[in-house]
Formats: structure tokens, sequence, C-alpha cells
């Protein structure tokens, strides 16, 4: 024991140990206050937290060399080495990055010892702690300031339609045998209480959203309706304001969805609205739907974007866009009316139906919301064929929005035609003729009502001196047609679309006003009954009855009908047949012995990959949606409904089959 | 008895079977053959035996034949008996099924006058 405590093990504990020791020579000036003070011996711990540092002020005069941080040490060491007082403090090492936790205590006079430990990581959690403290404060304040404001904004916006109706009210009894004055005063009330009751849906809408009582009631919806109704409400803002609206599709393949019309178009429309309101007058509004693809089956996913050439926001505003109450402030903004629950009523809406938004905008320069939406698809087969009458027809697009002749000229494309398109009116006249002089005319003209360089009537006019009367024109236009509607007819127009153009109506109307004579027709590939003739059916249907009556109407088409009486029948029909042997498996569900799911199940886990994959569809009896489901878990394509309608039967098998 | 004068005797929809059979020829042959393999034997075999499960699957059978027919009564009395028989004894099962048993008289006496 006595040999350990001899043996200079005492100093290699301290040169060895983890912590840093050092030993702290004090000077005292004329007037008995701390000087400076030297480092006289440090141990190997120290002198790595300290780092090269340590050379710099080993046995000199620390206050000299790091002045502030000596200030902070000065004391303590003062008070060990002069008062035999044991200190703590916390401060920066010299080597400055870190923190020190430093204690000290007496040694001699003048002289005193000091442990330092390096607690710079903890340093650093507790700083990071406490601005994160500080940030949720501050939001929190910002986010009660914000809600005071509103409150107090709100409240004038309120008083101020509640003050016109009483005032207005009050001079229409004060004059109430005049009815001129009368009749003004009511109008003026009833525009007061529309905006009232707006603002107040505007703030239950808000509560009920942050509540989260919003619900989603989904319908069917055809986009073309949606986006023409949108329109018509949208266009009397427009016109007011003299604005110029461009609005097109491009790539919408399913026009039929189930979706929440209600919300929809209140989002839409509400966005709309904005842009017109922050744009001036003789700004431009583009807006556009897409269809893009869609990983999930049965769903599409569409983009509705809203562009405007209006006052745009900044850069500091644009995070915070999507905020409650927030509208940017800047004295144009505080001119236009608005709660500043627009957007944030609209964001949620459109992220509890699954999607979402964003906004690009440059102050002065304009701003562009985009809405990302997955919608479910109904099962209307799509209506994307090429069209046989119409087939390797040229067609040209007379418009000055080159959105509009891209996604037009995609639609003619996927019909078969053979789509140009010109943003000028004198170049397509031109082109015309020069078609016609080299046998290669147009069939149809699609033109724009307002194309800059000639007059919508004048150029059909001169397309007509061109191609005679035969030949279909018609006109696209984004504006309400019935205005333009004689003049058009008169000058020789075929008929007309209203934007946003859909390919559905694109080819109804093709196809109705189609003048090309039937003789030179070339057989119809998609007549109904040659397409279905030989398709070898497997009917799987337990009563006997039943099983004759579908036969004998599948007959008739052209099917060609094998039966069975049960699900293990039919599987081991399939089991032992070839690939092409059956085309379809009608499957009835309710069976002795082995029922349609389980059958559907078998068959989908046949080894032979060509056998497994034949097209099922189910025959159901009812429309539930369970059973519908069950009929796709089992891995069946599809369902036709009970009793067979040779119709429908064709309508899913051009689904299925082709 | 032509085809049309019998569906007005059993309460059913003759155009609607004309649409989807086509043929008087086809739609009688289809009659003839109803009587025995509709499914009612089925039905009332389970109906005495009390086993509702076995009733449900014949009423549903009797149902799909009907409405392949366009025997309108009948299918709706058969239908309504289906439902009802779904999870198994009601106690408006007994009235529904003597509703089914009136008009499944009543259409095969119509059949009988076909002949």
């Amino acid at each position: 024991m006595e040999d350990i405590l001899r043996n200079g093990f005492a100093e290699q504990l301290l040169e060895n140990s983890p912590y840093g020791f050092c030993i702290v020579h004090l000077e005292l000036d004329s007037s008995g206050s701390p000087k400076d003070f030297q480092i006289v011996y440090a141990n190997k711990a120290f002198a790595e937290i300290e780092g090269s540092a340590y050379d710099s002020f080993l046995n000199k005069n620390f206050c000299e060399i790091f002045p502030s941080i000596g200030e902070q040490y000065k004391q303590i060491f003062y008070e060990s080495a002069y008062m035999n007082k044991v200190c703590e403090t916390r401060c920066h090492a010299a080597s400055k990055e870190k923190y020190l936790n430093v204690v000290s205590y007496p040694l001699s006079k003048g002289i005193c010892g000091c442990i330092v430990r390096d607690i710079s990581n903890n340093m650093r959690n507790e700083l990071e702690q406490k601005a994160v403290i500080e940030e949720a404060l501050m939001q929190a304040r910002k986010a009660s300031k914000a809600k005071s404001d509103f409150l107090s904004n709100m409240s004038h916006d309120i008083r101020t339609p509640m003050n016109a109706i009483i005032g207005f009210a009050a001079i229409a009894a004060g004059h109430i045998d005049k009815k001129d004055k009368v009749k003004d005063c009511l109008t003026k009330i009833m525009a007061s209480s529309n905006h009232l009751l707006a603002l107040i849906n505007d703030v239950l809408d808000m509560s009920r959203i942050e509540s989260g009582k919003i619900n989603i009631h989904e319908q069917e919806v055809n986009l073309s309706e949606l986006m023409h109704d949108f329109m018509n409400i949208i266009q009397p803002q427009i016109a007011d304001k003299h604005q110029e609206l461009y609005i097109d599709t491009m790539d919408v393949i399913h026009e039929d969805v189930y979706a929440d019309i209600q919300h929809l178009e209140r989002v839409l429309i509400n966005i709309a609205g904005n842009a017109i309101k922050y744009t001036d007058t003789g700004g431009t509004i583009s807006v556009r739907i897409r269809e893009v693809h869609s990983d999930i089956a049965g769903m599409g996913k569409y983009i509705f974007s809203i562009k405007d050439t209006g006052v745009g926001m900044s850069e500091d505003f644009l995070p915070h866009v999507f905020e409650v109450f927030e509208r940017e402030r800047n004295s144009t903004i505080s001119k236009i009316e608005g709660t500043g629950l627009g957007l944030p009523i609209a964001k949620n809406i459109v992220e509890i139906m699954g999607g979402t938004i964003c906004v690009k905008s440059r102050k002065n320069k304009g701003s562009e919301f985009v809405i990302t939406l997955p919608l479910r698809l109904q099962e209307k087969h799509s209506n994307g064929e090429s069209v046989e009458k119409l087939f390797g027809l040229r067609a040209m697009i007379i418009d000055d929005d080159f959105n509009v002749c891209d996604s037009v000229s995609k639609m003619l494309s996927k019909i078969g035609m053979e789509p140009e398109w010109t943003l000028s009116g004198k170049e397509a006249v031109l082109k015309a003729q020069q078609a016609k002089e080299t046998g290669r005319s147009f069939y149809a003209y699609i033109v724009d009502w307002k194309v800059p360089d000639m007059d919508g009537v004048e150029i059909i006019k001169r397309l007509r001196i061109i191609e005679g009367d035969e030949t279909p024109i018609y006109v696209l236009t984004a504006y309400d047609y019935s205005d333009i509607e004689e003049e058009a007819k008169a000058a020789g127009v075929t008929a007309f679309w209203q934007k946003p153009l859909f390919l559905s109506s694109l080819r109804s109307v093709l196809l109705q006003t189609c003048t090309r004579s039937e003789e030179t027709e070339p057989e119809p590939v998609f007549k109904e009954e040659k397409l279905f003739t030989g398709k070898k059916i497997l009917l799987v249907e337990d009563n006997e009855l039943n099983r004759e009556i579908a036969t004998e109407i599948l007959m008739e088409s052209g099917f060609e009908i094998d039966k069975a009486e049960n699900g293990s029948i039919a599987l081991e029909k399939i089991q032992n047949s070839k690939p092409g042997d059956y085309d379809l498996v009608l499957m009835d569900i309710q069976m002795p012995v082995m029922d349609g799911y389980e059958a559907a199940i078998a068959i989908r886990n046949i080894s032979d990959k060509q056998l497994s994959a034949i097209p099922i569809l189910a025959m159901t009896a009812n429309a539930f949606d369970e059973d519908k489901q069950k009929a796709i878990n089992s891995g069946m394509n599809g369902h036709i409904s009970k009793p067979i309608e040779i119709e429908k039967l064709f309508d899913t098998l051009k689904v299925t089959l082709i | 008895m032509t085809v049309e004068e019998c569906y007005n005797a059993l309460k059913g929809d003759y155009s609607q079977a004309r649409a989807r059979l086509h043929s008087d020829n086809i739609i009688k042959k289809f009659m003839l053959k109803f009587p025995g393999q509709c499914g009612y034997d089925k039905l009332s075999q389970a109906m005495d035996e009390k086993d509702y499960k076995e009733a449900f699957v014949a009423s549903h059978t009797l149902k799909g034949v009907c409405m392949n027919l366009s025997f309108t009564m009948l299918e709706k009395s058969s239908s309504k008996l289906t439902e009802a028989l779904r999870d198994g004894y009601s106690d408006e099962v007994p009235g529904l099924y003597a509703q089914v048993q009136d008009d499944y008289r009543q259409t095969i006496e119509a059949i009988d006058g076909l002949q």
C-alpha cells in the first residue's frame, strides 16, 4: 500500500486522468485585485482539451494572450487562491469551439488547482432545446396575434355590409312610395346580404374543417360537364374585368369519375376567383386540366392548373399563403376584399380528397396554382378509339393559344385524323388554298372565335369561298357562344364547342356532322357482332333452365358456348384445356360443390400462366359493392349483372377482351 | 293462348322477354320447361323441412330464373323472400313464402294454358 503511494503513482494519477487538471498561479495588483494568472502545470487531458492553444499559454500570462476568456476565470481563481473557496463555473475554452465546466480549489496562497471538463456536447443540446422552445413560443404568440387580427378584421368586414343593409332598409322605409328608390335599395341590400353570407360561410367552413367535420360525398361526375359549369360561373367575372380566358384540356382519356362535385367546384371557383380578383383589367387567366398516368388501378390522376398575370406574391409571403388568416400586407392587397380563409379552406378540401395543392408566384408577374387529385374512375369504357369514318383525314386548327392547338391536335390524332395547326387566320386561309390546289384538302376546320389577326367571321367566310358549303367548319370558343351564334351560323359555321374541349365532345360532334359519303366507307371493323364472333365462353351456372337461357342469348350473338354446372367442373375444364380453347369464363356465384369465388381463386392458381390468366366475369344478381369487391378479390376481371343483357355484356367485354 | 297473352296472365314483362330472347318460339320453349326446372320444388321441400339455408339457395335460384324470363310478379315475391331468408328464419318469412306460393300457382296455371 505504502509502495503505491510512494512510487509516484499520485503524480501518474493526475497525469493520466481523463479529466483535465492544472495548477494556477494568480497575481494581484497593487490594490489587491486579481491581475493575471499563469498555468504552471497541466496534465495530458487538459492539454488535449485546450488543443493548439495550450502551447501558447503554458507558463505565460494568460490574460495577455486571451483577455476576454481570462476575465471569466480570474474571479474564481481569486476566490480559490486567496479566499479558500471552491468555485465552479462554465465558460468557453481558449480553443474557441469548446465549452468547459471548471472547478477551482485552493492549494496554497496565490495558488489554486483546477479541474476542467469538456461539456461542449451538453451545451450544444441545451442550446438547441432552448432554441426549439423559443421558436414554439414565438409561433404560439404569432398564431394568437393572427387570430386577434382576424377577429378584428372580421368584425369590420361583417359590420360593413351589415351597416349597408340596415342603412338601405331605413332609406327604403323612408321612401316607401317611391318604387324605383325602393327597388334600388333592395338590390343593394341583396348584394350586401350575399356578401355577408359568403363571409359567414367561410368562417363556418374553417371551423368545421378544423374540427374535422367536413364530409366528402362521392357522386358520378362527368369532367366535361363539371368544367363547363365552372366556365359558366367564372365567365361573367372575367367579362366584367375585360380579362382574357384561356382554357384547355390535355390527355384527358377518362372523363367519367367519382368525386364530390360541390367541394371540387368550390375549390376551383375559389382559386379562379382569386386569380380574377388579383389580376388587373385586361389581364389573362389560363386554366388547364390534364390527366396523367396513375399507378393505382381504378383511379385516375388529374392536374388542374390555374394561372394568372396578376399582382403575384412576394417570396417572403409564399410559404404562408395557405395559412389561416394570412394575407399579404401591402396597399394593393388591402384594397381587395377577402377573408384570408379561401386558400386554407381550399387546401384542406383538396387534402381531404387525397390530393395536393401548391403555388408558384412572382411579384407583379402573376401566380399559378396547381392542384393534383386522384379520382376514382367510373367503369364506362374509355372512348379513346379511332373513328373509322374519319381515319386519315386532314384537319386544321386555328387558335392563337398554342396550348389549345397542341391539345386538340393530340385528340384529333387519337381519333385517327391528321391534324395541323396555325396561330394565324391569314396563314390558315393560305394553307387551305394550297391544300385544295395540291389535291389534299382539309376535311374539317376548327376555328377559335378570337384570333388576333383576323376576325372569326372573316376566317369562316374566306374558308367557305375556298371549300364550299359542305366542309365542316367548327367554332371553338372560351366565351358564351350564344352571343355569336347567329352571326357565325350566317357566315357558315357547322357547329360550336365551348372550351374546354374534351375528347368525348370532339368525337360525338365530328361523328354527327361527318359528311363523308357512305360508299367510300371502309369495312367497319368495330361492328359489334363481328368483334365477338367465334369467341368461346365457358358458362358456369348450376340451374339447368338458367343455363339454357343464357346459352341461347349468347349463341344468338355469335359466341360458342361450353357449359359447367359448378365451380369444380369449371376448374377441371380449364385445367384440361389448351390455351385458346376458351376466351372467357362467365361465372355464377352461388353454386353447390364449389362456388364462383373459390373456382376463380383456383383457376388463378393454375400453373400454366396462359390458362390461369383467362378472363373471368362474375354473374351477380345484386349490385352490392361488397359482391363486386369479392369478385375482384378472387381474381375475377369484373362482373355483369343478371339477367344477361347482351349490350351490357358487350360493353364489359370491350374492356376485358380487347 | 299466345305467348303474349300468357305473360299478361302471369303478370310478366313480355316486351322485355322478347328483347332478350328475340322470338316467341324460343320463349315458349323455356316457359314449358319452367314448372320442373325453376327451383320451386326444392324451395317447397326445404321450407317443409325447415331447412332455411337450402330454402335461401332455392329461392335465389327461383328469382334468377324469373329474372331471365321476365316473370316480374313472381320475381318480386321470390326476391323479397330471398332477402328475408338471407340471414336465416325471421318473422316475415311465412308471409312472404305464402305470397310466393300464390304467385307460383298463378304462373303455372298461365303456362298450362300455353300448351
